[in-house]
């Protein structure tokens, strides 16, 4: 109700009067004509394979197809409800991914707002292309990379030894390794990830900077009240995308850096359905799963934009 | 330079340079370790110490890649791939995300949450396969390019955009008669330089690194990209008896030979490394224009 | 003017859209028959009246002639015609590749190599063909005698489907019941004064010790171990100590009518005892838990350990088999380096070995359903697999072409290719080579051992391999509804229990424990489901 009030408060205000929907049409007629392509597209690329969906709900015969094979309502489901470590992988994804997100959503921005703060344009180029390197490297090699210098003979040990404490297999011990995930994902990503508070933060009016500085603003007080602020509506939306991916909590990183000792904290959801998969390739339950992902995702991502909203206004929401 | 100089000040920019030299420092390394190993000839790529120099320097690895012909297809394939890639997103995502950023638009939320579902639910890889057949498209570009043309993620990222550009510039042109799509054009895109690059080195980079659509749908030897051919490089070196091939299959270990693996690794980063810096103009325009008048 | 600028604007709309159609929306025509290599295959297969069309999978576009003298080889020997299946060599996409031109419809005559389940499921789902026994018996007879030599008689009992039928041509992979071994450091074991290679428990702990305590590489640090491994799987994991109490963990063996995994048996306690013994004497790699394929490599060609268990063509020669990376790349480092080999430890009661591979590793050879109307083109097929696999004349045909053109015979028996044929692009040009599957499973080693070994260095080859001895699991071609279900969280549970025992974080006296907590866990369905199964195999 009240968000149509507003749309037509809207409307009167920017056509000055209204004249009912066949106006209002008329008046958007090129942006919808602007919509057709995307529309095209998402029909036939994103809705059409979508009838797959109902794999979750059939027991998959190859011979018969997606619409001819057989239905077993929830089995698919219950299956995986029914399975105690699905419980213990729910739980470490969850964890994982939420503490990727407290640690690694703010690094990047943090890493822009500081890069921004660098005067000399030749060595900050430098800096920003450095940084997105470890981006472009494969999870096997960075985990290998990560095992030796978590290895008892590596660096970190190296220092702890300085330090006086005994050397601590690292990659292998349950108090440790969310931990080295993700300190690693946030080292993979921060710089890649940077990228679009950049974008944002080039789309600041350079006037405001000058009236601030007019009124003795430091520099540090224009970061946090004019170039924070001005972030604020790509934050919000880069939040509230990434609850759409919650619960992939990083299969190819995981999968390469996990060993049996800290399978109580890293098996994830993308990972134990990997394996039951080698053994026993079944289309039905991983579709399952995936839907069973989705839905928790679409539940966070809505409710996460119903709190920016209610906190922050409509300006910074998905709608 | 208004920019006071004070001693708080030269403290500061002290420790940002100090911090971010350490931090280029850091993120270099796993880099600098692939170039070294790509060019170490001896067995000490295997070894357990963390490497800086290369002990014995040796070009074989990149001499076998190079000699290995469909990489110079593969590389064409994919700058093909991923130019077509990115002119098609920038197209119709942009188009799309325009109208979306206009909040008085009727069926707008209506429109989000259609564009959104797709981000969240697929359907597999079976449907998309019969899809692609359907549609004739196996063995061409067009079925590396068309599915990822629009996401749900970029098009909101854009449209979101869209939305922090000034109302007033939109006014001013409108005042002077123009319509949606002549404002969209000549006034919305020329600012949204930013948002544009951010999205094409997003999604280029994404079409550089695909390989497995590639391999899917592509069956033609000499429209394989560049990825799929540089695994073949690493399979083809690592064994040609299938029934080693199926152990390794079975046990999912990593033999491939490190030299090679860590020459591909750089034979795929550096292109990227030299597009980069003429995109990276884009995201440091305003800072520029701030730091000049400032 | 009002008007005027609509049109404009609306123009330049239209131009726009049609623009993103002609760049995004139109596939080009040119490509429309270009379908998958299978359906343009099976298409001109159908044609009536010319030549049977038998189809030969090709992995490996670049390095393959269709035309060439191999295929020519084949459609000479057996008068058909011959196509090829186009794939790719990548192995995360083959089987993905072949599902879904199976689920479009465009089965193809025959495929290889798909993981157990799978093809269960194709026998299961009608996508693949019932193989008539006398069929099998009438047109690969060569096949059939090369799998009896291997299995014994009736060999098609480990495939035989639930209904009695079989639907796949098993592929052995002989080596697998045989490859692993374990190897010490030969110069090393000189170096600390042990003349012999271990033999029993006792005397590889003194070895190890040595290894750890005396310096063997000489650079007068104490960074040496006696022995790693990985625990990315049961067997990985010091499996020729356990074989030394006479247990197999990792496996489902038969001991005499008796289904048993060695994991939950008396022996394993003993072999943990002793591992932890040794790992407190610090004799193991502290971390070999953590370490993957590749960190076991990196310690060994790094002379970091004195000891590792791996197949036995890793520590010879390249020449004499394939590989050999332990050896070459490790004189790469230390140019005396030399391994001496060992079958595992002998234990009090005698008892040694390592947890081998079972033969049948993957599921071998099916063929689409449409043959089953076709059963003059499954014979053909049939004809064909085993002229490739076991004729000698034809053998040599398509690896190596026409003797004293492509190829010649040494003195000493090996077979060389004449240049210019000896380079990958001169024999894809004349169209030999390995890259032509047809269907290049069936690997006879002792036929093809003048391929694969130097003459000279045959003795090294029939030492090295005569080391590889223990029990692998008979379970692993047979269906095993509950051990697929059970399977993660019980091989989760060993790897970590075991490792726990051997660090100490558990004492050993919780083995009983361990053992409890994995037959709650599945393992007693597990074990019910193989002696099931052992007792219908030994019935026959």
């Amino acid at each position: 109700m009240q968000a149509t009030a507003t749309e037509s408060a809207v409307q009167t205000r920017s056509s000055g009067r209204a004249k009912g929907r066949f106006n209002k049409f008329r008046q958007y007629r090129m942006l919808f004509l602007m919509l057709v392509p995307g529309f095209i597209f998402l029909l036939v690329f994103n809705y059409a394979p979508m009838y797959g969906l109902v794999l979750a709900f059939k027991d998959f015969r190859i011979t018969s197809g997606i619409l001819d094979s057989p239905w077993v309502g929830m089995k698919h489901f219950n299956k995986v409800f029914d399975d105690p470590h699905f419980y213990v992988v729910l739980k470490n994804t969850i964890l994982i991914s939420v503490y990727k997100l407290i640690f690694g959503f703010p690094a990047p921005i943090a890493f822009a707002l500081l890069l921004n703060e660098m005067r000399r344009p030749l060595f900050r180029k430098w800096v920003q292309t450095v940084s997105y390197l470890p981006h472009f490297i494969s999870w096997i090699v960075l985990a290998g990379i990560f095992t030796t210098l978590f290895s008892l003979d590596g660096p970190v040990n190296a220092l702890v030894k300085a330090f006086g404490h005994a050397p601590v297999v690292f990659m292998a011990d349950e108090r440790y390794f969310r931990s080295i995930l993700v300190g690693t994902s946030v080292f993979q990503s921060f710089g890649w990830s940077s990228i679009i508070f950049l974008a944002a933060i080039a789309g600041v009016d350079p006037q405001l900077h000058e009236a601030a500085i007019m009124d003795g603003a430091g520099r540090f007080r224009r970061m946090i009240q004019i170039t924070l602020p001005m972030l604020a509506p790509v934050i919000s939306i880069m939040l509230i995308l990434s609850m759409g991916t919650i619960l992939d909590a990083g299969f190819d990183q995981i999968f390469n850096m996990y060993n049996a000792q800290v399978y109580g904290v890293a098996d994830v959801i993308d990972t134990y359905v990997y394996r039951l998969g080698l053994i026993n390739a079944d289309y039905s339950y991983s579709t399952a799963v995936g839907m069973f992902k989705s839905v928790v995702a679409l539940i966070l991502l809505l409710s996460v934009n119903r709190l920016v909203k209610a906190v922050g206004g409509s300006d910074h929401t998905l709608w | 330079m208004v920019y006071r100089k004070t001693r708080l000040g030269m403290a500061a920019d002290l420790c940002l340079y100090a911090a971010m030299t350490l931090l280029m420092l850091i993120t270099l390394y796993p880099f600098w370790m692939q170039l070294v190993t790509s060019l170490e000839s001896g067995a000490s790529v295997y070894t357990t110490r963390l490497m800086f120099v290369p002990e014995q320097v040796s070009l074989e690895a990149y001499r076998l890649a190079f000699h290995f012909k469909p990489l110079w297809t593969g590389y064409l394939n994919t700058i093909v791939r991923t130019a077509l890639g990115v002119l098609c997103m920038l197209i119709v995502t942009s188009l799309t995300a325009y109208p979306l950023s206009k909040k008085d638009l009727p069926f707008n939320r209506a429109f989000t949450g259609f564009l959104l579902l797709t981000m969240l639910f697929t359907g597999g890889l079976i449907p998309n396969y019969l899809l692609i057949r359907e549609l004739h498209l196996l063995n061409s570009v067009w079925a590396l390019v068309l599915p990822g043309t629009l996401s749900a993620f970029n098009a909101l990222v854009m449209r979101n955009f869209f939305r922090s550009i000034p109302e007033s510039l939109e006014e001013s042109a409108r005042v002077d008669g123009a319509g949606y799509l002549r404002i969209f054009i000549s006034v919305i895109l020329p600012l949204s330089a930013p948002v544009l690059a951010t999205l094409a080195l997003w999604v280029g980079v994404g079409h550089w690194n695909a390989w497995f659509d590639s391999l899917i749908y592509i069956a033609d030897g000499h429209k394989q990209v560049l990825q799929v051919v540089l695994r073949k490089i690493l399979i083809e070196n690592d064994t040609a008896d299938m029934n080693a091939m199926i152990q390794k299959m079975n046990t999912h270990s990593e033999y491939t030979d490190r030299q090679l693996q860590a020459a591909v690794v750089m034979l795929s980063i550096v292109p990227m490394l030299v597009v980069y810096p003429f995109a990276q103009k884009y995201f440091v325009q305003g800072v520029m224009v701030g730091a000049i008048k400032g | 003017m009002d008007k005027r600028k609509k049109t404009i604007t609306l123009l330049l709309g239209a131009a726009l859209l049609a623009t993103t159609a002609t760049a995004c929306g139109n596939d080009n025509d040119g490509n429309a028959e270009a379908s998958s290599g299978a359906s343009t295959a099976s298409a001109s297969a159908s044609a009536s009246g010319e030549k049977m069309k038998l189809m030969v999978w090709n992995f490996d576009a670049d390095k393959t002639n269709l035309d060439g003298y191999a295929m020519n080889a084949i459609r000479d020997k057996l008068g058909v015609d011959i196509g090829f299946y186009n794939s790719t060599n990548d192995a995360a996409a083959i089987k993905e590749k072949l599902l879904l031109q199976i689920a479009s419809g465009d089965i193809p005559d025959w495929w290889k190599e798909v993981p157990f389940a799978d093809a269960d499921k194709f026998a299961d789902q009608g996508a693949a063909a019932e193989i008539p026994i006398d069929m099998l018996q009438q047109n690969a007879p060569k096949y059939m005698a090369w799998m009896e030599k291997n299995l014994g008689a009736d060999p098609m009992r480990f495939v035989r489907h639930e209904d009695g039928k079989i639907y796949n041509l098993p592929v052995l992979w002989t080596l697998a019941s045989s490859s692993e071994i374990i190897g010490y450091r030969q110069d090393w074991l000189k170096k600390v004064g042990i003349a012999k290679t271990p033999d029993t428990v006792e005397e590889m702990e003194a070895a190890l010790t040595k290894f750890r305590n005396d310096d063997p590489d000489g650079n007068g640090k104490k960074d040496t171990y006696g022995m790693t491994a990985s625990a990315t799987t049961i067997q990985t994991i010091f499996s020729s100590v356990f074989g030394a109490y006479g247990v197999y963990p990792g496996a489902t063996v038969d001991e005499n009518g008796k289904a048993v995994r060695g994991e939950i048996e008396p022996g394993a306690k003993e072999a943990l005892t002793t591992l932890n013994k040794w790992f407190k004497a610090d004799l193991i790699d502290p971390e070999f838990f953590v370490n993957k394929d590749s960190n076991v490599d990196d310690k060994v060609i790094s002379s970091k350990v004195g000891t590792v268990q791996r197949s036995w063509w890793e520590f010879i020669q390249p020449e004499a088999f394939y590989e050999g990376k332990y050896y070459a790349q490790l004189r790469k480092n230390v140019p005396e380096a030399d391994w001496a080999l060992s079958s595992g430890p002998k234990g009090p009661s005698g008892s040694f070995g390592i947890t081998q591979g079972n033969p049948m590793l993957g599921t071998g050879i099916q063929f689409g359903k449409q043959l089953e109307k076709d059963p003059e083109k499954m014979a053909a097929y049939l004809k064909m697999f085993d002229a490739t696999s076991f004729d000698l004349d034809l053998y040599t045909k398509i690896h190596y072409g026409e003797k004293g053109k492509t190829f010649e015979i040494k003195s000493d028996g090996t077979y060389a290719y004449i240049p210019p044929y000896d380079t990958d692009e001169a024999r894809t040009k004349f169209g030999i080579g390995n890259y032509y599957h047809a269907p290049a499973s069936f690997n006879d080693y002792d036929f093809q051992a003048p391929f694969m070994t130097r003459g000279d260095l045959m003795p090294v080859k029939e030492a090295a391999a005569s080391k590889g001895i223990g029990k692998y699991d008979f379970m692993t071609p047979l269906a095993k509804p509950a051990y697929d279900e059970f399977q993660d969280a019980l091989t989760q549970l060993t790897i970590k229990s075991f490792i726990d025992f051997i660090t100490g974080r558990r004492p050993i006296s919780e083995f009983d424990k361990y053992v409890a907590d994995w037959k709650k866990a599945g393992g007693d369905k597990v074990l019910a489901e193989a002696q099931a199964t052992l007792d219908q195999l030994n019935k026959k």
